[in-house]
């Protein structure tokens, strides 16, 4: 460990909502993964209070690992590739395990089927969740390749251009859920739009449609969309024909920029166009790994409550379990253990070594450490992220640290949070515009927030510390700058 | 003549006989809802008690001398009638019943409660509904009984009778006899969460020792939330306990406890006993229809059910 004389300044990773079962799934993906592709980390640190998981990294060493791996992905992206291609397997491995199982009894499966297909979903979530970290190297807090993207277009792109342009490149190919929803949405509404609402056909469609999607807003921890709400969306489209339009609206928006990207990279040249074609690719892969992590997660959560219910666990205990360690669980529930590890707990990594574990003060005691060398945050009135989407906007905060807070969100309003998850996605359509702590450009609010078509500016670090609700902000997203009123 | 009835030969439509809360005791163990074992010294016993020791003509003539513009005028004719009843020796088959039942019941110590034949409940808090007497032995339960018997005429029952004009009337008490739970971990429940107010949750609080700790508040409990329709434990909130309230000794009565140091961080209640007391509480609310605030305890492994309110704040 190092001396307690250096100051050295730590990041912190704050993801309200994150339960243990699923922090502990990436962890060593950070611990000792990074270290394949760069120095690595010499310590991390993962503390754990109630739904709340968190991770800690020197800031230098972490910046250090940006500037060491980018240069090599620019020579050879190929390794990053790699990753790509792991994550994208394990998606379609979680999307096939979805189709097979989404609508099965659980409690109808014996322990010994119940923990196989745990094991089985979690085999492609670690797959999924770790090749899905390696791009973080370059694109969380740090932003490398957006870096890059953005002096190559002020190079080559004339300067009223250059939004416009990020814009185009910036564009995802990959069809999300959310965006497939919407398009059997709208094939949905006309095919029905003759029979009335007790008819058995129409039932018969809303149900499919439900059991197609009712996971695509999952997130970390749920709920699942009602049927009732697909019905009401349904109801409400048919006579507000705006539903409808808006969405053609966005996906013709979309294709132009897709068709815009194409004569854009024609443009480009060697490792400009590789790099441009790369950061799509990045984008695409982080989107697909979002829904895949809902698939997962509606997949767990009713693993979760079977588990619990056959261990008689509480279920937030059940998720302090790694799944990993479900089978052990399951033959010896430690529900005194899993207290104390629900109630606060600290994972400290150094080198290759696995993690010593601390729960109650001696974990607090622990985190001193690290609190002491965390960033000071100033009072100011002015914050600057990453753009994600552009707009000039102006309105007034809603802060949401915990998305069970969202019915306190009024549509208009400007989302101030940490990170997002697809579980905020009903929120973020509700928004004016979008502000996060955490997360560059292949972020999930990132990804949303283009896809929605609101103003996004990402990681601002200190956005949910500086801004509360109320507050009356201006956005110039174009800049990722947000000022107070 | 039958002066006493066990729990199990009483129902609901028991009231005459047994009052309002004997009859409820009857009715939850029919239902085998585990209630703490007792019986009920009848409505009957009591009227057999005056009229064997053929004092009703000297209550009547107490009562006949109030004043009732002046309070201190009943409190004088409550004070002479109790002390008629207490100076008053219990016949001897009555005493005799009395105690053989206590004897079947197996229980160290007792509590000993009186309970309205009356079937409204403003009748009942008249009757000295809520007289209650905690740690009765063998030696003293005779004369609890009778000490519960005199609750009829509180200078509070006598008011009300004097103002709903019945005094003339027959009015008689039950006596419920129940064995105290030397509770190793206790608790209350609530079949509707009480702050959320959702209907599929149940909260369940728990600590160690006697309830009386946790009702009155004076130790923070545990809480457990449960999903009633998927029955399963949604969360296990731990309180960490130093001190609870014990039973002292011989002489019955409460005292405070330490909690022993590796105890006071744990669990109070293990995820099976958290489980099969949520179903008990599921079955209560079933029973009587209505969302339950229930007081229970754990002796020995077995999970008594002290008491079951609808909760009439929902």
């Amino acid at each position: 460990m190092l001396k307690e004389s250096t100051t050295e300044e730590w990041l912190a990773f704050e993801w309200p909502g994150l339960y243990f079962y699923q922090m502990a799934v990436p962890a060593p993906a950070w611990a000792y993964g990074f270290a394949k592709y760069t120095k690595g980390l010499s310590q991390m640190v993962i503390t754990h209070e109630k739904a709340t998981s968190s991770l800690y990294v020197i800031r230098r060493e972490y910046e250090e690992m940006g500037k060491e791996f980018f240069p090599k992905v620019k020579k050879d992206p190929a390794s990053l590739y790699r990753a790509l291609k792991e994550t994208h397997q394990a998606a379609l491995q979680i999307f096939k395990l979805g189709n097979k199982w989404n609508f099965d009894d659980f409690s109808a499966l014996s322990d010994e089927e119940l923990i196989a297909r745990h094991k089985e979903l979690f085999k492609w979530d670690a797959q999924l969740w770790q090749e899905g970290q390696v791009q973080n190297i370059i694109e969380l807090h740090n932003s490398n390749l957006t870096e890059y993207i953005r002096e190559m277009i002020a190079r080559e792109f004339a300067k009223s251009d250059i939004t416009d342009v990020f814009g185009v490149l910036s564009t995802g190919k990959y069809r999300s859920r959310l965006d497939k929803q919407d398009e059997d949405f709208v094939k949905l509404v006309k095919s029905c739009r003759l029979l009335k609402k007790n008819n058995k056909d129409f039932i018969k469609a809303i149900d499919k449609h439900w059991k197609k999607y009712t996971w695509m807003t999952y997130g970390w921890a749920g709920p699942a969309i009602a049927e009732k709400s697909f019905l009401e969306n349904m109801l409400l489209a048919r006579k507000n024909f705006q539903i409808l339009d808006e969405i053609k609206k966005r996906h013709k928006k979309k294709k132009i920029a897709l068709k815009k990207q194409r004569v854009l990279y024609k443009k480009l040249k060697g490792a400009e166009k590789k790099m441009a074609i790369l950061f799509r690719d990045l984008l695409d892969s982080k989107a697909e790994r979002v829904d895949a992590h809902s698939q997962t997660y509606f997949l767990a959560g009713k693993m979760n409550i079977e588990i619990a219910k056959r261990t008689n666990l509480s279920l937030n205990q059940v998720l302090t379990i790694p799944p990993f360690d479900v089978p052990e669980a399951f033959k010896k529930p430690k529900a005194e253990q899993l207290n104390k590890e629900w109630d606060y707990m600290l994972l400290w990594y150094e080198g290759k070594n696995s993690p010593k574990k601390y729960t109650g003060q001696a974990a607090r005691n622990k985190f001193n450490y690290v609190k002491k060398r965390l960033p000071k945050i100033k009072a100011v009135n002015e914050l600057k992220g990453e753009l994600a989407y552009p707009g000039n906007v102006k309105g007034r905060v809603r802060l949401i640290l915990n998305i069970k807070d969202a019915g306190k969100f009024k549509a208009g309003e400007v989302l101030v949070t940490r990170i997002t998850d697809p579980s905020y996605v009903p929120i973020m359509k509700k928004a004016k515009a979008i502000i996060t702590d955490i997360g560059g450009i292949t972020s999930h609010a990132a990804i949303m927030s283009r896809e929605l078509q609101r103003p996004c500016v990402v990681g601002t670090r200190i956005g949910t510390r500086i801004l509360k609700t109320g507050d009356k902000v201006a956005i110039n997203a174009e800049k990722g700058i947000i000022k107070k009123l | 003549m039958i002066y006493t009835k066990k729990f199990s030969q009483i129902s609901k439509k028991s009231v005459r006989e047994a009052g309002g809360k004997g009859a409820s005791l009857g009715e939850m163990t029919q239902a085998k809802i585990s209630v703490p074992p007792g019986f009920v010294v009848l409505a009957g016993t009591f009227d057999a008690f005056i009229k064997e020791a053929d004092i009703i003509e000297d209550i009547q003539a107490e009562l006949e001398k109030v004043n009732y513009k002046d309070t201190n005028s009943i409190d004088r004719a409550s004070n002479a009638i109790r002390g008629i009843i207490k100076d008053t020796p219990v016949p001897d088959d009555i005493n005799d019943a009395i105690l053989k039942s206590y004897q079947d019941l197996g229980a160290k110590f007792v509590a000993v409660r009186s309970s309205a034949t009356a079937e409204d409940s403003k009748t009942a808090s008249w009757a000295g509904e809520l007289e209650t007497y905690l740690f009765v032995n063998k030696k003293n339960v005779v004369e609890t009984v009778r000490t519960c018997w005199s609750s009829l005429f509180t200078p509070r029952a006598i008011f009300y009778r004097h103002e709903k004009k019945m005094l003339k009337t027959r009015v008689s008490v039950a006596v419920v006899v129940q064995k105290m739970v030397n509770s190793e971990v206790s608790g209350v429940a609530f079949t509707v969460h009480p702050v959320n107010q959702d209907k599929n949750q149940m909260i369940i609080e728990a600590g160690y020792g006697l309830g009386e700790a946790i009702v009155s508040g004076s130790i923070t409990p545990d809480s457990y939330v449960i999903d009633k329709e998927d029955e399963l434990i949604l969360d296990v909130s731990i309180a960490s306990q130093e001190k609870m309230m014990i039973i002292k000794g011989q002489t019955g009565g409460l005292k405070w406890a330490k909690v022993p140091k590796s105890q006071q961080e744990k669990q109070k209640l293990s995820g099976p006993k958290i489980m099969k007391l949520a179903e008990l509480c599921a079955k209560i609310e079933k029973h009587y229809k209505h969302p339950q605030d229930i007081e229970w305890a754990e002796e020995g492994g077995q999970i008594y059910i002290l008491q079951s309110r609808p909760i009439t704040t929902l």
